[in-house]
């Protein structure tokens, strides 16, 4: 086998490795920032897209998925650009709901549809810490703002949630 | 460290190390009460944030990269995708489609989380605008008679909105299913716990039920037929309002 035909390969390897460690993670954080099952599907193959073609430019695997993420992002603010729309919030709350909202405890929906409300700046940032453990200076990187930004805008995300689930009669009783 | 900090830090991340936090939670009963809410709060979001990716994505993703990775002049490698990408479609897709429960296997699993015949709540008083939004949902209108309506919700199954019924006549309480979107041939079913009719309504469908053991399938069946005409009624030829 030709050693280009081996480099080749070896790239096709480490690309399946990325699709199959990373395609749902970045589907879920696709859907949250979008709120569109569709969108975010198309999001996700335009990333990895992206990402072949800058593959050799990933030095170290350990940093894949940031890298996959910031791709993601960036990718999502082209897609506002192409449509010459406002890079602003959207407005999840209007947006059919797109799980089957009665398949989950009630304090459950309560969260979700408190996360579907909550703003798209302060969503963000808890999604990449709470869903996938990035610390401060991970979403710092990810969103390039500065740590306190996002140490601010975690904060204003879980006040609002808090307050949200305490106006819901079926989660404040749940609440320990 | 003091309240005011420690809630600070613990609204950033409820998990934060900080000694002087760690030290404050042992200390401050309101405060340690505050940072298992919010611990609380996360485990909630993390549930409440897990959306799946659709069946068969990471295979699409490869799929879509091998056809954009091809010359514009097709290769020998670019027929051999090709013939590869078919045989992967022929492999996943089949099991996919037999994998495929009946619809009325997902209108069960449905009740399972809402059934709201075996409800806690006795009275469930569907306002007759609340009625009103949730039939307009699914492009219909009330009937003159169609029973008491109990409880009208607008439900999403399996990524399908329809409208969910309950409709209370002198022999009990039945579960009514308006499906907008499509239409779907007639027939009986029986699962474990329903017994129910199918039937198309002009350009939609409609399911009624009864549970299991406590319902009579001919009354299903006069009871859809009836439904059926009274919804009808409600709609044009062309199955618009």
């Amino acid at each position: 086998m030709s050693q280009l035909s081996q480099l080749s390969q070896h790239k096709q390897k480490k690309y399946e490795n990325l699709v199959q460690a990373y395609s749902s993670w970045l589907y879920r954080y696709a859907y949250w920032l979008t709120g569109d099952k569709p969108v975010s599907e198309d999001l996700v193959q335009e990333t990895f897209l992206r990402a072949w073609r800058f593959l050799d430019s990933l030095k170290e695997e350990s940093s894949a998925k940031s890298w996959l993420t910031t791709i993601l992002r960036r990718e999502n603010a082209r897609r506002f650009e192409r449509k010459q729309l406002e890079y602003s919030d959207v407005e999840m709350d209007t947006l059919p709901a797109t799980q089957t909202d009665f398949d989950a405890r009630p304090e459950v929906i309560a969260l979700r549809v408190a996360l579907r409300k909550l703003p798209a700046k302060y969503r963000e940032p808890l999604i990449l810490q709470v869903l996938e453990g990035y610390t401060l200076d991970d979403i710092a990187s990810i969103m390039s703002l500065p740590r306190n930004t996002v140490a601010t805008r975690l904060h204003r995300a879980r006040q609002k949630l808090k307050q949200q689930l305490e106006k819901d009669d079926r989660v404040a009783n749940e609440l320990p | 460290m003091n309240c005011l900090e420690f809630r600070r830090r613990t609204l950033i991340d409820p998990n934060d190390p900080h000694p002087a936090r760690l030290a404050h939670k042992e200390t401050c009963e309101r405060c340690a009460r505050f940072s298992e809410q919010m611990l609380y709060q996360d485990e909630l979001i993390r549930e409440a944030a897990d959306i799946n990716a659709p069946e068969g994505f990471a295979a699409r993703i490869l799929l879509n990269q091998s056809l954009q990775s091809q010359s514009r002049r097709p290769t020998r490698w670019y027929w051999l995708s090709l013939a590869a990408s078919f045989l992967l479609a022929v492999v996943l897709i089949p099991p996919l489609l037999q994998q495929e429960p009946a619809f009325e296997e997902r209108l069960a699993v449905h009740m399972e989380h809402h059934n709201v015949l075996e409800s806690e709540h006795d009275v469930f008083a569907a306002s007759p605008e609340g009625i009103a939004e949730v039939l307009a949902g699914a492009d219909t209108a009330l009937p003159p008679e169609i029973g008491n309506i109990r409880y009208a919700a607008t439900c999403i199954v399996d990524g399908e909105t329809m409208a969910h019924l309950m409709v209370e006549h002198d022999d009990g309480d039945y579960v009514v299913f308006l499906v907008p979107e499509r239409q779907l041939p007639s027939y009986a079913f029986e699962t474990d716990d329903w017994t129910g009719e199918v039937t198309p309504i002009l350009a939609r469908s409609m399911v009624v039920m009864g549970m299991a053991r406590q319902t009579d399938p001919t009354r299903v069946r006069s009871l859809t037929e009836h439904l059926s005409h009274q919804f009808q009624q409600r709609l044009s030829p062309s199955g618009t309002i």
